[in-house]
Order: C-alpha cells, then sequence, then structure tokens
C-alpha cells in the first residue's frame, strides 16, 4: 500500500482546511455581496445633474434599467435602433416618475452596422454630466438585413427565414436546427 | 450561418460597446474628476460555458468582458482613477429575446434590473447580481469541462424546445 491511512502526512490535513476556508469563503463572499453589503450605487449620483446612458433601452433588461435608474434619481440618454419604440420607451420612463422632471434624452443607431459614426454619436453630449455608462445592447442573431422584425422572433424562426430569403446554396444555415 | 451573420453579430456584440465606450472615454474621463463613474458591460455566462449555436455572441461576450477588466487597469497605469468598469454576468432572463415563462432562475426584465441597479459601484470587476444566477454560474464552471458542456448542450436543447413551443402558442 502507497499510502498509510493512519499516518497520512502533515499535509493533507492542510489542504483539507485550505480547501474548506475557499468554500466557506465562497458562501460568506456570496451572503455578503447579495445581501448584506451597503447600498453602491449612491456613488453616482453627484453633481448638479447626474446622467445615466443605457445603449438598447428599448426592450428588456435596458428598458428595464431605465426605469429604475429615473425612478432613483437619474437623468438619462438612452439609445434604441427604432425611432417609434424609442418614443414608448420614453413615455414609459417617464410614466415611471411622472413628477421627477427629470430629463431624458435619446439617440438612434444601427448597432449592427459597420459604418457607425461613434464620435459623432458622442458629440452631442459631451458637456453632460454622466456618471454610469451601461452598455446592454446586445442580439445572438443579425438585426439589420432580414425584412421582418427580427426583436419579436426567436432564433430557430430568423433561421428558417434567412433561408427562404437566401437562394439555397449560398444562404444555407448548416447551423440551424432542423424544426 | 454565413459571414454576414457572423459579423453583423460581432458589431452588435464586440464592436458596438467597444468602440461607443472608447468615443465617450474622455468626457468619462472628465466627469470622474468630480466624483465616481462606471461603465457596465452587460455580459452574458453564454461568455463562459458553450451553449450551441451562438458561437459569435458568445465569442463577443467573453472578449467585452477581458477588454472591460483591462480598460479599468488601463486608467490605473499612470494615475489613481475614480473611472471603474465592471462587466456583469447575466444568467436567463425572461425579455423579448427570450419569451418564456419566469422561473427561479429566470427573472422578468424589471426584477432583474433591480439587481442590477443594485450592483452598480460595488467596487467588484465581474459581477453576478442576481443570485439565483449566482449559484448556478458558480455550480456549472465548477465542474469538470466535459460534464460543464454537457449539461449546458441539454439546457441548451431545452430552451430551444421551449421557445419553439411558446412561438407555436402564439
Amino acid at each position: 500500500m502507497i499510502l498509510d491511512l493512519k499516518n497520512l502526512p502533515a499535509i493533507f490535513p492542510l489542504l483539507g482546511l485550505l480547501l474548506a476556508l475557499h468554500c466557506i469563503w465562497g458562501v460568506l463572499d456570496f451572503i455578503w455581496f447579495h445581501y448584506l453589503r451597503p447600498t453602491s450605487w449612491t456613488r453616482f449620483l453627484h453633481g448638479t445633474k447626474p446622467y445615466a446612458l443605457i445603449t438598447g433601452a428599448t426592450d428588456g433588461i435596458g428598458r428595464s434599467a431605465a426605469k429604475e435608474l429615473y425612478t432613483k434619481g437619474f437623468n438619462l440618454i438612452l439609445h434604441g435602433r427604432n425611432e417609434e419604440k424609442m418614443k414608448r420607451a420614453v413615455e414609459e420612463v417617464k410614466a415611471a416618475d411622472p413628477t421627477s422632471g427629470l430629463d431624458v434624452k435619446y439617440f438612434i443607431a444601427d448597432v449592427g452596422r459597420p459604418d457607425v459614426d461613434f464620435k459623432g454619436i458622442a458629440r452631442p453630449f459631451e458637456g453632460l454630466n454622466i456618471t454610469l455608462f451601461v452598455n446592454n445592447v446586445g442580439a445572438s442573431f443579425p438585426t439589420s438585413r432580414v425584412y421582418v422584425p427580427l426583436p419579436s422572433l426567436p432564433i430557430l424562426h430568423v433561421c428558417s427565414v434567412l433561408e427562404q430569403d437566401r437562394p439555397v446554396g449560398r444562404g444555407v444555415h448548416n447551423e440551424c436546427p432542423e424544426h | 450561418m454565413d459571414e454576414e451573420f457572423i459579423t453583423n453579430v460581432l458589431n452588435i456584440n464586440a464592436r458596438f460597446p467597444y468602440f461607443i465606450t472608447r468615443a465617450f472615454l474622455p468626457s468619462l474621463r472628465r466627469n470622474s474628476q468630480n466624483g465616481p463613474v462606471e461603465v457596465v458591460f452587460i455580459g452574458s455566462i453564454a461568455g463562459d460555458v458553450a451553449a450551441p449555436f451562438i458561437s459569435p455572441y458568445a465569442g463577443s461576450k467573453a472578449l467585452t468582458k477581458r477588454v472591460s477588466r483591462i480598460l479599468h487597469t488601463d486608467e490605473r497605469v499612470r494615475s489613481r482613477s475614480d473611472l471603474s468598469f465592471v462587466y456583469v454576468n447575466v444568467g436567463e432572463v425572461q425579455t423579448g429575446s427570450l419569451r418564456i415563462a419566469t422561473s427561479f432562475t429566470r427573472p422578468n426584465s424589471d426584477d432583474y434590473a433591480r439587481h442590477l441597479v443594485e450592483s452598480f459601484g460595488s467596487g467588484r470587476r465581474v459581477v453576478i447580481p442576481y443570485p439565483a444566477h449566482h449559484i448556478t454560474y458558480a455550480i456549472v464552471t465548477g465542474m469538470p469541462e466535459a460534464l460543464c458542456d454537457h449539461i449546458v448542450l441539454a439546457r441548451g436543447r431545452s430552451l430551444l424546445e421551449k421557445i419553439e413551443e411558446s412561438e407555436k402558442k402564439r
């Protein structure tokens, strides 16, 4: 027998102790981070007119985060791809706290394009006191080349749309599942 | 997936956040002279595990995670800085792009946003604001890689089925 179980080298209990400490630390840190930690977002409410910028703010997490920050006292700069949707989102955000009188600005940009004028987007907002910058925009499928409003479609559906839109052979999407 | 598809998804998830942050950097630096300023990158657990069919998306998130961490370091090379960068690891959330029922591990976006905003200014470089996502992440990424891939694949299959089902109902 290679290991004498009755006389283990001292390193083993020590390793066990370290592993246990590591696990306990993970659990304590989880409790600290999610339930005990003092509020930290208030650090960004400074200066005369603090702004939070949120990209992809017309739907989902972006729109919800915009509402949440607005009710917490942030002025907003929102980004979206569709002006109509943006106007509705701005109304919804303002309705979350109608008496606050906080400012809501927005800009429109198609994030999927290769020729976005980033400096041009930033220029009008240069003088503002932006203290939070939330890069939220994202999508796991293309947004600018298909002919239907994509955010309302799941990926499987999108794949079938793409297949129909392209000549077979060039546009076959092998990765799309059978359905 | 053809090249155009992949390029478009890379533009949305990697290039846009990187470049728009870069364009705003001068004013963010200036504002951080008067108090703390934070840049938040909304990421995804997909950047850390092998979820099926979304390699351009997941790859973009992995890139963003690393870029975020290094931008934070860059600001501190020559002097102290109050401009911080944080990458947010998001799990499943019910939104316009994932229209399936909420559950213990899948909050709706309003519920999620409350936790998200609470995580701002925490001083961490990578955060998982939603407790159930944090637990899932710890379990999945703590596994041997073969087991992790197996579980994520099974999860991906069942998610695709649920999405198809909810689409049929609509």
